[in-house]
């Protein structure tokens, strides 16, 4: 890991450089360096979908939904790209142009990049980085965050004991490994890692913490079981120096933190994330003294009956918060209009479980997809598995379609991108603010 | 054994293959002379070269089916090559193993492999993880054989040591080489009752020792002897833990207590969240021999480091050595087939933290 961190100032401080400053979006979550926005109708939702022995051909694969009401395919799945084996799908992200996606696995830590940008409807892979653990001694590529140019890959484990202390590793947009960044282990760090989210006015980086490989990949039945494997979730997030990389300030945040969102407002420095065991709901933000400092401001149903928060999406006005807890299957909506006292004010079941949330950029629609992890999903009848598509009226949720992945025959339906045809009206540039 | 002048080039090989951190100096490991304490080697020790390949393939994900899992991924290190992540070993594609990795010190002194004893020799008890669908998924020998011959640099070592593509007795003989090459011994305790340094051992481990061998009866199965000692016996035993663990599933509610973090504690109970499977009774050597006699033995551990390898037992089900002695203070699990020298021993708590004092004086040296 060492060699490669001469690399690493250089790399950061050119992205910094040429921080645009956008807003970023689920549309709302998407990395500030991407070029362009889909503010209005997505055309296009991809699937990063994990095989299930016995269906279909048992692999993973990038699934295409079309889901522009005016197309006559609405609601139906238009492509399917089998990517051989099954390595835990998990997590995607766009490279800044939005011409491609990455999509990672956290099992044998293959990366695939799909062309999504020539045809959006019909994704080309063009290249897969197999050698990811190799080269980079880190093992689950998860989050795949945009720098101009480049890509930041937060891994979840190493190769050495499996556990999860663990590091960025930033590639060139070809796919080149650039550097290798490993979380914080001094100062109270405990090495793990799970998300990035930068904001680059004020040049930081934010960065939480999951698990290793045992434990994520271990069933999740067997792991709830196990003391041991207990006490070895994430407790921190950490606020990075975004031009030098350097970890500048650790947080403990119990519980496992996961999904970070920046506001989107200009001038609202705060970001919320919520922890998976523990059940709430962190603000990171500065303090009258300008310090950045995380407060635990709310809790998520009742953390006694562990609801298991997953995925979290925040509107672009930043005054909602979409919640999905896992194990009860509801969606939660949350007014964070004062981020210091979050108040729930909405909930829809599902299904009998839901991991991912996606809403578009005007809040009026909101995706659903269900697997969490190939080990971790619901075993028998509760083992669902389908993408649902809501309109959002304000009130209530009203379902739209319904894709059923196992009826289709495709696996377990797991993270979600938009994409709509170049030129199209709802892709647009993103918003420019100045750094303050 | 050939010699040529590709040896450079295949020392080189080997080290890249080899983990970095693999590679570093481990008290007794890759060394053929016998530390303090163990007996004479039972044969005769391997090449360095025949190590070096074996400890190269150990840690190679690349044996595994899908390039995730080595030997060395369940059997660390840095924690006494057992592993003290989970109690239960993960497999590939994460797959719940039923048992908690064994250590691997002094395994050159033992003729009964796993917990269940089903192997008698390093050279065949490694084709059973490597083929092992949930371990590490080899779909055949045959393509086992063939990747390890793709790859160059192993491609190149098997000729120069062996003369001969990979086969299943040399990889089975390198790999059992590097196994047979970690040793434990020369330990604090070593060097006070093998090497008579009066200073080695603290008054509370000397007292431990006593309750080891006197009260506590622990010697007669973690064997010490009067030149050396391996701490076990190589033998099968039921202590009625397995009994105990069937016994406490069926008479508590269902679930645990699991500690979430920052204080929060609460009961989950996996299968009525939908997330759970119910386990299958471990009946250890019985699933073997079928031979009601052996119902729930499990093999003897040594107890070499053994304050390094938390958590512990077969099922990996008690955190510390506190639990592990508590458990024997009880008189083991209570099972009706339990071992007659498992019984309640009324241990003081001083002599509870003598024992303890006495175990952690056990550990491989130097750190």
């Amino acid at each position: 890991m060492r060699r490669y961190l001469l690399a690493a100032g250089s790399v950061i401080a050119l992205a910094a450089a040429f921080a645009p400053c956008a807003l970023k979006a689920d549309e709302t979550c998407n990395s500030p360096y991407i070029s362009a926005l889909i503010k209005g109708q997505e055309q296009f939702l991809h699937v990063w979908t994990l095989g299930v022995e016995g269906i279909g051909d048992g692999s993973d694969k990038l699934v295409t939904i079309d889901v522009d009401p005016a197309s006559p395919h609405y609601g139906k799945v238009i492509d399917a790209i089998s990517v051989g084996g099954r390595g835990e799908a998990h997590h995607m992200g766009f490279t800044d142009d939005r011409k491609y996606l990455w999509a990672g696995r956290l099992d044998d830590s293959k990366i695939f990049i799909f062309d999504v940008g020539t045809d959006p409807a019909h994704p080309k892979l063009v290249k897969t980085i197999s050698d990811f653990s190799e080269t980079t001694k880190l093992v689950g590529p998860h989050t795949f965050y945009a720098l101009p140019g480049r890509m930041a890959v937060q891994a979840l484990s190493n190769t050495k004991t499996h556990d999860g202390v663990t590091g960025i590793a930033i590639y060139a947009n070809d796919g080149t490994l650039l550097s290798v960044h490993a979380m914080p282990t001094t100062d109270s760090g405990d090495g793990y890692g799970y998300d990035i989210g930068i904001n680059p006015a004020k040049n930081v980086m934010l960065t939480s913490s999951f698990t290793g490989w045992n434990n994520y990949m271990m069933d999740f039945g067997q792991l709830v079981k196990d003391p041991e494997a207990m006490k070895r979730f994430g407790r921190t997030m950490v606020i990075w120096n975004l031009k030098s990389l350097n970890a500048e300030k650790i947080f403990s945040v119990p519980g496992s933190p996961l999904e970070i969102r920046w506001s989107l407002v200009p001038g609202e420095d705060w970001a919320i994330t919520a922890t998976a065991l523990t059940s709430q709901l962190w603000l990171i933000k500065r303090n009258a003294a300008g310090e950045w400092e995380a407060e635990d401001v709310g809790s998520i149903g009742d953390p006694k009956q562990v609801p298991l928060p997953v995925d979290i999406s925040v509107s672009a006005d930043a005054k909602h918060l979409w919640v999905d807890t896992f194990l009860d299957g509801k969606a939660r909506l949350f007014d964070i209009s004062n981020p210091e006292k979050p108040q729930q004010v909405y909930e829809k079941v599902i299904g009998s479980q839901v991991n991912m949330v996606s809403e578009s950029w005007d809040g009026k629609r909101v995706y659903f997809t269900t697997s969490l992890l190939s080990n971790w999903d619901k075993k028998g009848n509760q083992d669902e598995q389908f993408l649902k598509a809501y309109a959002w009226d304000g009130h209530e949720l009203q379902e739209r379609f319904v894709v059923d992945f196992y009826k289709e025959g495709l696996g377990r339906a797991h993270h979600m991108k938009f994409t709509a045809r170049s030129g199209a009206a709802s892709l647009t540039p993103p918003i420019q603010f100045s750094a303050r | 054994m050939r010699k040529g002048g590709l040896g450079a080039f295949f020392f080189a090989a080997l080290a890249l293959l080899s983990p970095v951190d693999a590679q570093a100096p481990r008290p007794e490991t890759g060394v053929t002379a016998v530390p303090l304490g163990l007996p004479p080697l039972p044969i005769p020790p391997a090449s360095p070269a025949l190590i070096a390949l074996g400890r190269a393939l150990f840690f190679d994900t690349r044996l595994s089916a899908n390039d995730t899992m080595s030997c060395g991924l369940c059997h660390l290190p840095e924690d006494g090559y057992s592993e003290n992540q989970t109690a239960r070993a993960v497999g590939i594609y994460g797959a719940t193993l039923k048992r908690h990795p064994p250590s691997l010190y002094n395994v050159v002194y033992q003729t009964l492999l796993f917990w269940d004893g089903r192997e008698t020799a390093l050279e065949t008890q490694i084709f059973s993880p490597l083929l092992a669908a949930d371990e590490m998924g080899m779909p055949s020998a045959g393509f086992l054989l063939a990747r390890i011959d793709s790859i160059p640099a192993y491609h190149e070592a098997f000729r120069i040591i062996f003369g001969a593509p990979p086969s299943l007795d040399r990889l089975g003989a390198a790999i059992a080489a590097f196994e047979r090459s970690l040793l434990c011994g020369n330990s604090p305790f070593d060097r006070w009752f093998y090497g008579h340094d009066p200073r080695a051992l603290d008054a509370a481990a000397i007292r431990g020792f006593t309750v080891f061998t006197g009260k506590g009866g622990c010697s007669a199965c973690h064997r010490v002897g009067r030149d050396d000692a391996l701490f076990t016996d190589g033998a099968l035993h039921d202590t009625g833990l397995a009994y105990a663990e069937r016994q406490r599933a069926a008479r508590e509610r269902p679930g645990a207590m699991v500690v979430l973090g920052g204080g929060l504690e609460s009961r989950i109970d996996p299968v009525a969240l939908g997330i759970g499977v119910r386990d299958s009774a471990d009946l250890g050597r019985f699933a073997i021999t079928h031979d009601p006699r052996d119902r729930d033995a499990f093999k003897t551990p040594s107890l070499r480091d053994v304050a390094e390898l938390a958590p512990y037992m077969h099922d990996g089900s008690l955190p510390d050595l506190a639990a592990v002695i508590d458990f024997y203070d009880r008189g083991g699990g209570g099972s009706p087939t339990q071992d007659r020298r498992i019984f309640p021993r009324h241990f003081t708590p001083g002599e509870k933290a003598d024992l303890l004092a006495f175990l952690a004086a056990l550990s491989c040296a130097p750190r």
